[in-house]
């Protein structure tokens, strides 16, 4: 089976910084991956390099068996990305959002609108269709942008804190449609803080840390040197497992 | 505005072919960005949308200035005699120009150097030419508009004048030359992007937005003193080389060709290069230029949230202790007035939108006093002229510092003010006075000075007297004008909130300046030692003031 992503020896720059520094990595067709590491480890920047928003990388990248740095807008074509804390257009309707999106893709409108119409709905969001986002709550705001990177059915969906703003029962809904489009051949790719969530969702894990990836493997694999949960494990591995004492200095510090 | 856009897009299909275009997602980006403006009061296109409304009202007030602006750059199409009609069309096409290189700068930069839709757009399959091209298409359906407003009155002069052909010519003489300042000021930015930092360019083209604006600003001050009688004469207009060279010629000699049937080789080439130049730069951009633009917008976003990068440039950035910090302990009494202090004069170096706003207004405030100067002593020249001349200089800062101190109120993060009220601050009057000093030592006294070298040189030090009463009454004036308005805490208001208070106020307390200025103007003219008098009396009048100012309370604040 031609693996989903591949990636060899990744480098990207930042001016003179280096933050990723040399990633290697294959995943497999119907595969959650969650992607994990501290703040600044570079989540964002692989996933930004995945989907073609940072060309300027070195190393071997290829995406759904096309090379990202000559296909990428094919890339962009068949995979899906919802961003963390990510913008829209919140002066147009949710209706409007989409179909605007749907003709980025070069979709059938009607196609779309019927589509989207029933998206909407099973995230309770009918009766707001056709108001303005501006006034939508985050976790409504969430649903679209989940609807948006979903909309033209890509076969790669990769998402940044997805759980973000959400009411209880749609995250269990969310949860339930990661595992299934999963389930049916697709990949997910994604990256959260949320290790409880990280761990009973993820078919394979990946933790970076100062542009490296330092783990890589199911839940299981990862439990197997430490019986430990995946917090636990998580503060060992990114070399931050003193959360304790930072406490108790941080508490010292405030009573000063 | 948005039907007629899309429209014209609909009509244009071989044009998108030929550059390389998406025509769909092409159509569906500028629907939406159309979509958006109408319902967005005041953002992208601040300064046509003054009032408070849904609608494009003041869109088409300004508009109808425009159109009465050109009246008057349509004047001299008006009188001259048919075979000089070069220079005053020089003239037109190149006011046209101007307003359109102001307006693109000013007002549109932050629609094509606009990353926010990278987060929307750039990871779906649009590519950076579509996008580029939905800026620029989406830029000229404002500047199309504008410039037929400009236009209009020449049109209907060269039309009357010399039959519709002439006429229409004009008007596509017009908006090519639209056209053609899209691309100039593009490839401006595009040129600054290729030499400068990513991160500094934002910061760059603020610079250049202020003196540009300065600039122009100066230049029509300055132009209608360069037409002199010699353009009246019928005599026929000779060509030099250099002529082809500037834009405007090329549409004077287009004109010329049509009006007086030169049909000779000179005119022609004029005519070939004002049709085919604007659409080359849109090829050029399309083809050549923007793969590299987008690849440096994208550049700008992905710096912008790097939480790393951040972090390096606030240590770089933060010494020991800044100067805010030291000038704030000395010239501050307590912890939340230097608070205020050293908060307002940080964010007033940083913050991109409080730079562009008061800046200009400032400068514009030394534009005008040189301008205004210059040509009274041109015509007057005599001392008692020259006795008002002086004062009117010192205070004309005043207003223009009102405008500065307004703006410390306002801030695109004015949300961000809730700390204000999650605090324990009992006497807001603190922050308020930390602003008031922040504005004052860091604006108005080296502006004052700026005035009061000037007013040196003209009179030399025997006004020393005056200038410091000068200066005494302006401090008076600038807390009574924040007394007369609704007092905000630093950075908590909208851009909305500023323009509601803007009007009124104005209202009450300009004549009261009228009356400050005129008094001391009587006071140095009639009355011996007036000034000498009056000046410890208006400085302690200053101190009470202050003293009340100081002592705002919550109370007094009215909040919304």
């Amino acid at each position: 089976m031609t693996p989903v992503i591949s990636i060899h020896n990744l480098r990207q720059f930042y001016g003179d910084t280096e933050i990723l520094k040399g990633i290697d990595l294959t995943v497999a067709p119907g595969q959650v991956v969650g992607y994990i590491g501290p703040n600044g480890a570079g989540k964002s920047t692989t996933i930004k390099t995945l989907i073609g928003l940072l060309p300027n990388f070195t190393g071997e990248v290829s995406v759904l068996g096309l090379d990202l740095r000559t296909q990428a807008m094919e890339v962009k074509r068949h995979i899906g990305y919802v961003p963390e804390n990510a913008a829209l257009y919140d002066l147009l309707t949710p209706t409007e959002y989409l179909r605007f999106v749907g003709q980025l893709y070069e979709l059938d409108t009607s196609v779309v609108d019927r589509k989207a119409a029933d998206l909407l709905h099973l995230f309770d969001l009918s009766q707001h269709a056709n108001n303005r986002m501006s006034t939508f709550s985050k976790g409504m705001r969430q649903k679209v942008l989940l609807i948006s990177g979903l909309l033209h059915n890509p076969d790669l969906i990769f998402l940044d804190e997805p759980l973000s703003g959400l009411d209880a029962n749609t995250v269990v809904l969310v949860k339930q449609i990661i595992r299934q489009l999963a389930d049916s051949g697709k990949t997910v790719f994604y990256s959260s803080h949320i290790m409880d969530v990280v761990e009973k969702l993820s078919d394979r894990i990946i933790i970076i840390n100062a542009g490296q990836v330092i783990a890589d493997g199911t839940f299981a694999e990862l439990q197997a040197a430490r019986d430990t949960s995946l917090e636990q494990l998580f503060g060992q591995l990114t070399g931050n497992n003193t959360q304790t004492a930072t406490a108790e200095a941080f508490i010292q510090a405030l009573n000063q | 505005m948005k039907t007629a856009t899309l429209w014209l897009i609909d009509r244009l299909p071989f044009l998108w072919r030929a550059l390389g275009v998406n025509y769909t997602q092409l159509r569906a980006i500028l629907s939406v960005k159309l979509t958006l403006d109408n319902r967005r009061p005041a953002t992208a296109f601040q300064q046509y949308n003054q009032k408070k409304t849904e609608s494009n009202y003041s869109f088409y007030i300004s508009l109808a200035i425009y159109a009465f602006m050109g009246i008057f750059a349509a004047l001299m199409l008006a009188l001259v005699p048919p075979a000089g009609i070069v220079p005053a069309a020089v003239f037109f096409f190149g006011y046209v120009m101007v307003i359109c290189a102001l307006t693109l700068i000013n007002d549109f930069s932050s629609v094509v150097l606009d990353t926010s839709d990278n987060q929307i757009m750039l990871f779906r399959p649009v590519d950076g030419r579509t996008m580029l091209i939905a800026r620029i298409v989406h830029v000229i359906s404002y500047l199309f508009t504008l410039t037929l407003a400009i236009s209009l009155a020449g049109i209907v002069v060269i039309g009357a004048r010399f039959g519709v052909g002439a006429g229409l010519l004009t008007l596509l003489l017009s908006l090519l030359t639209a056209v053609l300042m899209v691309f100039i000021t593009n490839v401006l930015y595009l040129g600054l992007m290729q030499f400068t930092s990513e991160s500094k360019l934002r910061e760059l083209i603020n610079y250049v937005q202020i003196v540009t604006a300065i600039g122009f600003y100066a230049g029509f001050q300055i132009m209608p003193r360069l037409i002199d009688e010699n353009s009246f004469t019928a005599q026929a207009f000779t060509w030099t080389w250099w002529h082809y060279l500037l834009p405007p010629f090329w549409g004077a000699g287009g004109l010329d060709m049509v009006i007086n049937h030169h049909f000779d080789g000179p005119h022609w080439l004029m005519v070939g290069l004002m049709l085919v130049m604007p659409f080359a730069g849109l090829w050029l951009m399309a083809r050549v230029l923007a793969p590299a633009f987008n690849r440096t917008l994208g550049g700008l976003d992905a710096e912008a949230n790097d939480p790393k990068q951040s972090i390096l440039a606030d240590s770089a950035n933060s010494p020991t202790q800044s100067i805010a910090d030291r000038l704030g302990t000395w010239l501050t009494t307590n912890p939340l007035e230097l608070a205020a202090f050293s908060f307002v004069w940080h964010i007033s170096d940083r913050d991109r939108q409080f730079k562009l706003r008061a800046y200009p207004q400032l400068g514009y405030g030394l534009a005008f006093v040189l301008f205004t100067t210059l040509r009274q002593t041109g015509y007057l020249g005599g001392a008692k002229g020259g006795a008002t001349n002086h004062l009117l200089i010192l205070y004309m800062g005043v207003v223009f510092m009102m405008a500065a101190m307004g703006l410390t109120a306002i801030s695109d993060n004015f949300k961000a003010a809730w700390v204000y009220t999650s605090a324990p601050i009992t006497r807001p009057g603190e922050l308020l006075a930390g602003r008031f000093k922040a504005v004052v030592v860091k604006l108005m006294v080296p502006y004052f000075l700026l005035l009061a070298a000037y007013v040196f040189y003209l009179k030399g030090p025997g006004v020393t007297l005056d200038v410091v009463l000068a200066f005494v009454n302006s401090l008076a004036m600038l807390l009574i004008g924040e007394f007369f308005q609704k007092r905000q805490l630093p950075f908590s208001a909208s851009q909305d909130a500023l323009k509601r208070n803007m009007t009124a106020r104005s209202f009450l307390v300009l004549p009261l300046y009228g009356i400050i200025g005129f008094l001391h103007w009587g006071l140095s003219q009639y009355i011996p030692y007036g000034t000498v008098v009056a000046l410890p009396v208006m400085a302690g009048f200053v101190w009470l003031l202050f003293r009340a100012f100081r002592q705002t309370s919550w109370g007094e604040m009215r909040q919304d």
